[in-house]
């Protein structure tokens, strides 16, 4: 196996992985993808898959915190973050370098990923918004600042990728009812559908909306209405018969991707069910766990796509975390990635193996691939490698609503309020979407659970307890305001020899902190908020407590911010090899068969889950790989 | 009851080439269901035969223990799901006939034990926990048309047979409806379950508006007799789609079937795990005078059957009415139903060796 020379080697085979996987064997390249996983989490079908999901839900059930991770394996040879050891950077320094990431602050880093067949879209929540157009031209329409870069690439141009991401993710949504200000004009081409009509929206959704046609909240002297979206989600609802997008596929005589149609006019989208079983998972059930795991795979994750690679060109390559990019000195180029095959999750001991091809694809994670760069002193002529961490950072209001609303039914969110997801006021503060939460307090309190056992603490048993769950629980609602973190090339992965983990790979050692530009954007969402709550009657039940890790204060009122999971920017896109990393191919500068994917590559993030993004950009970067391996 | 290997393209071309032969060769004389009434009685049948192993495998598989027999549990529930896009088919077909498909629980339910509907009457099903003795029930109401077998309507050896005669009967009434300007489908297309309505097992829903497309919905039901080329066509890496019999066999025999493998005898691939004891001791045939004793344990077995008859009705009306029902109304009823009938199968009944269970009757 040493001896072969694939095409392309890539690696990480979360969705950005797998979509260029997917794309390359579909063109006949010999493909190799080394995933630093478990082999039993990266199985594609069969029992062993079956068995494999079921060994997850079983371990989510136990967990005591149903954290993101909760159901997944912990590996010590490849470890992942896991956000209960995001602790206050006041902590002994021992104490807040529990867990994998080193966090040096002054605010500690809030977001995990998950090492994995599939990566992190086996714990995503499934939104598939895309970015707006004025989000890929931040710089230059807002004045902004340093560490403030505009896209090499516009909205429109993004256009074709975004549909193919729609079409791989399997998006269910409603143009129609994808609401936005009208100042932001229509984002979708003619005539577009997705191709599965919109996840109905919830009961607790409906009962937000009402009555408020003609409310207007005030922002900075300004009066805004607020614009309801129907979220598009990566979860299989009924396909949309008007859909008529078969796949994407290389053209190799016009060197580029091209979106097909249909061959016969009566073909239609066909929801894709469970790796183990095409059957189960064709509609969303309403198991309302999206966040860590849907029980029947309804929800997309990238398994899926790697299940429809071309197997005969593919080759995976588990429990193999890669270590270092060995580096031509004459030429520059890659020559080949060293990696560690583990044999058993946590054991010592591991055999070290190159693995070789034309070209090279880091799919790693955004700090996964930083570190990676950093470790093998690659692609990093401009100092930008590990700069420019960015996460959206949630602002979460909760309270009681005067009637039942009945949270926990169906998938996380199903509306987001648009209205602040652009405007001029970005000049000044972040700008932000409102996506309304359907889990209850879960978030902020951790409930349902924690309502029982206050209650029970407090002598509460029997009826009296039932009557007051069902009181109480069915009232509780939650907005979580996500605000878009500013670039800031201070907010970065390093590498240092001090830190480690078991099989001697570097951790990510993370300097983070929020500016004022995000401080601001905290207290308008605050005021934003608090008038929503008072029209609405919702009792507020929000507190921000100082000792919770990212708690921070501004004009001497207290916030505490989430991190969202979203994490982006360590290899930014440019148009300069001076002050990025990889160009609009998503090509390092530096190293002619390098290339990144994912959502590090993202110069700003928008206010939409970057997940679509990433995907999109992956198409992107397929397109140009297979451009100059048929030069 | 599909005999039908969708994945399966040796399968399809046998079928397709046995449906033309008889064709070609009884074109000429009239079919035993020679009338538009008597293939709607037929098809009624066909309604009825449908939705009659529905009640014996639903016990089977909610008999299992939680977190045990996963590949059993995998095969009884693919098997009801395509049982029930048959129902909806064959209603679909009924519809584009101009027919009146009766789905309710008035017209469909059976009191087991009892035969098949216009089956062999001396072949009895029960209602049964999953064991050795229901698979070897289900084997036997799956079983294969032998080669050569003459279609029939009424006490049928196979649904096979049954499913013939159907097939017959609609290529000589759409020939002469259109020697005589009558057309055969006057049904109304909205009425029609598309393929987005319905979801989870069995291929894909087909809408019927011609003869082609009611000979698929046949063909997707029934297939000709398994073993015709005596191997089992499967193909391991693509996995799952062998005919329910088979599906069936590989419990039975606990063993899976591998590649080559003979149609008449039993899987010897690999081994299938099967805990026949992680299993609920439902006692055979539940009955709702049974329990008349324990007015709290009639009430939840009262309540099951309330749910079944609303989960038809709503069916009824779906492919009566409005298609939305299904989604609407239907399947969080089939969730219902589950929960409703796994609760009974925990319930201690007689003199404490056995369980209760649902016993699927009529209720008004």
């Amino acid at each position: 196996m040493e001896d072969f020379e694939y095409d392309v080697v890539i690696v990480g085979s979360g969705v950005a992985g797998a979509i260029v996987a997917k794309t390359l064997t579909h063109a006949n390249k010999k493909v190799l993808v080394l995933e630093a996983g478990l082999e039993a989490g990266i199985v594609l079908g069969g029992e062993q898959a079956y068995r494999t999901n079921k060994e997850y839900l079983q371990t989510f059930y136990k967990a005591m915190f149903k954290t993101p991770n909760s159901p997944y394996p912990k590996i010590k040879n490849a470890p992942s973050p896991e956000v209960l050891d995001v602790k206050p950077i006041e902590q002994k320094e021992n104490k807040r370098h529990d867990g994998y990431y080193v966090q040096k602050g002054p605010l500690p880093f809030g977001s995990d990923n998950l090492v994995s067949g599939g990566g992190t879209t086996m714990h995503w929540l499934g939104t598939t918004l895309r970015m707006l157009p004025n989000d890929f031209k931040m710089k230059s329409t807002y004045k902004l600042g340093e560490g403030w870069s505009d896209w090499p690439i516009s909205y429109e141009e993004m256009v074709p990728y975004y549909e193919m991401a729609e079409n791989e993710i399997g998006v269910s949504g409603s143009v129609e009812r994808h609401k936005l200000p009208p100042e932001i004009g229509d984002i979708f081409r003619e005539g577009y559908v997705f191709p599965m009509t919109e996840i109905p929206q919830s009961y607790l959704d409906e009962k937000f909306m009402a009555g408020d046609e003609d409310f207007k909240v005030t922002m900075h002297d300004e009066e805004h209405k607020l614009y309801y979206c129907v979220t598009p989600q990566g979860r299989n609802s009924m396909p949309n018969m008007k859909y008529n997008i078969a796949g994407v596929e290389w053209k190799p005589k016009q060197k580029k991707l091209g979106l097909e149609p249909w061959e016969k006019k009566e073909n239609s989208y066909e929801p894709k069910g469970s790796i183990w079983d095409r059957y189960t998972g064709q509609r969303c059930e309403g198991n309302a766990s999206c966040v860590p795991i849907c029980p029947v795979q309804a929800k997309y994750n990238a398994l899926k796509t790697l299940k429809s690679a071309k197997k005969e060109n593919l080759t995976i390559i588990p429990q193999a975390v890669a270590f270092d990019l060995m580096i031509d000195e004459e030429t520059n180029k890659i020559q080949g990635i060293t990696y560690k095959k583990y044999k058993t999750a946590d054991d010592l001991g591991y055999s070290t193996h190159i693995a070789k091809g034309k070209i090279y694809v880091l799919a790693a994670s955004a700090i996964e691939n930083a570190k990676l760069l950093l470790a093998s002193n690659a692609a990093n002529s401009s100092d930008q490698v590990g700069r420019n961490l960015m996460d959206h950072l949630c602002l979460l209001t909760w309270g009681l609503f005067p009637e039942k609303v009945y949270p926990f039914r169906g998938p996380g969110s199903t509306t987001n309020i648009s209205t602040f997801r652009d405007g001029k006021f970005r000049e000044d503060h972040a700008a932000w979407i409102v996506p309304i939460d359907n889990w209850g307090w879960g978030w902020p309190e951790f409930s349902p659970g924690t309502d029982v056992s206050e209650a029970v603490n407090k002598g509460v048993f029997g009826k009296k307890l039932r009557k007051q769950l069902n009181e109480d629980l069915t009232r509780q609602v939650l907005l979580h305001f996500e605000c878009e973190q500013n670039p800031d090339p201070n907010n970065r992965v390093t590498i240092d020899p001090i830190y480690k983990d078991q099989l001697d790979n570097y951790r990510p050692v993370i300097n983070y902190n929020v500016s004022e530009y995000m401080l601001k954007a905290f207290k308008a969402a605050k005021e934003v908020s608090d008038q929503i709550f008072k029209a609405k009657g919702i009792i507020e039940r929000t507190k921000y407590n100082s000792k919770e890790a990212d708690y921070v204060e501004y004009k001497g009122v207290g916030y505490t911010f989430r991190g969202a999971g979203h994490i982006v920017g360590t290899h930014r896109m440019g148009d300069k090899k001076e002050t990025s990393v990889v160009n609009m191919d998503m090509r390092t500068w530096d190293h002619d068969n390098l290339y990144l994917a994912g959502s590090g590559n993202m110069p700003t993030l928008g206010t939409s889950n970057p997940t679509l993004t990433l995907a999109a950009l992956s198409f992107k970067a397929s397109e140009a790989i297979l451009k100059q391996l048929e030069k | 009851m599909s005999f039908y290997q969708d994945n399966n393209p040796n399968r399809q071309k046998l079928i397709r080439r046995s449906f033309a032969e008889s064709a070609a060769l009884e074109s000429d004389k009239p079919p035993v269901l020679d009338t538009k009434p008597k293939l709607n009685a037929a098809l009624q049948d066909a309604l009825r035969v449908e939705h009659f192993t529905i009640p014996p495998y639903l016990c089977a598989l909610y008999s299992i223990k939680e977190g045990t027999n996963d590949k059993a549990v995998d095969i009884i529930k693919t098997v009801v799901m395509e049982e029930m896009l048959h129902l909806i088919m064959v209603a679909n077909l009924m519809n584009a006939l101009g027919m009146k498909p009766e789905i309710t629980g008035k017209s469909l339910i059976a009191r087991y034990p009892e035969p098949i509907p216009n089956g062999a009457p001396d072949f009895i099903v029960s209602l049964l926990k999953f064991s050795k003795e229901s698979i070897n029930t289900f084997l036997r109401i799956e079983k294969p048309a032998k080669e050569g077998a003459k279609p029939e309507t009424a006490n049928f050896h196979s649904i096979g047979q049954f499913y013939e005669a159907i097939r017959e009967s609609l290529i000589w009434l759409d020939g002469k409806g259109k020697n005589d300007n009558e057309p055969l489908f006057v049904g109304k297309p909205e009425k029609q379950v598309r393929a987005e309505d319905y979801y989870g097992g069995g291929g894909k829903l087909i809408t019927v508006s011609n003869l082609k497309e009611a000979e698929a919905v046949l063909n997707e039901i029934v297939g000709q007799g398994e073993g015709i080329d005596g191997t089992i066509n499967v193909d391991m890496k693509k996995g799952d789609e062998l005919a329910h019999y088979f599906r069936f066999n590989q419990i039975f025999y606990e063993r899976n079937y591998k590649p080559g493998d003979n149609a008449r005898n039993p899987p010897t691939g690999t081994p299938m795990k099967v805990d026949w004891d992680s299993v609920y001791n439902m006692e055979p045939n539940p009955k709702m005078e049974k329990y008349s004793e324990y007015p709290w344990l009639l009430e939840k077995v009262k309540a099951f059957n309330i749910t079944y008859n609303r989960l038809l009705d709503s069916i009824h009306n779906t492919c009566n009415h409005d298609r939305e029902l299904l989604r609407k109304e239907g399947i969080p009823l089939m969730y219902q139903l589950k929960l409703q009938a796994v609760e009974l199968m925990k319930i201690p009944s007689g003199n404490g060796n056995y369980t209760a269970g649902p016993s699927f009757e009529y209720v008004s």
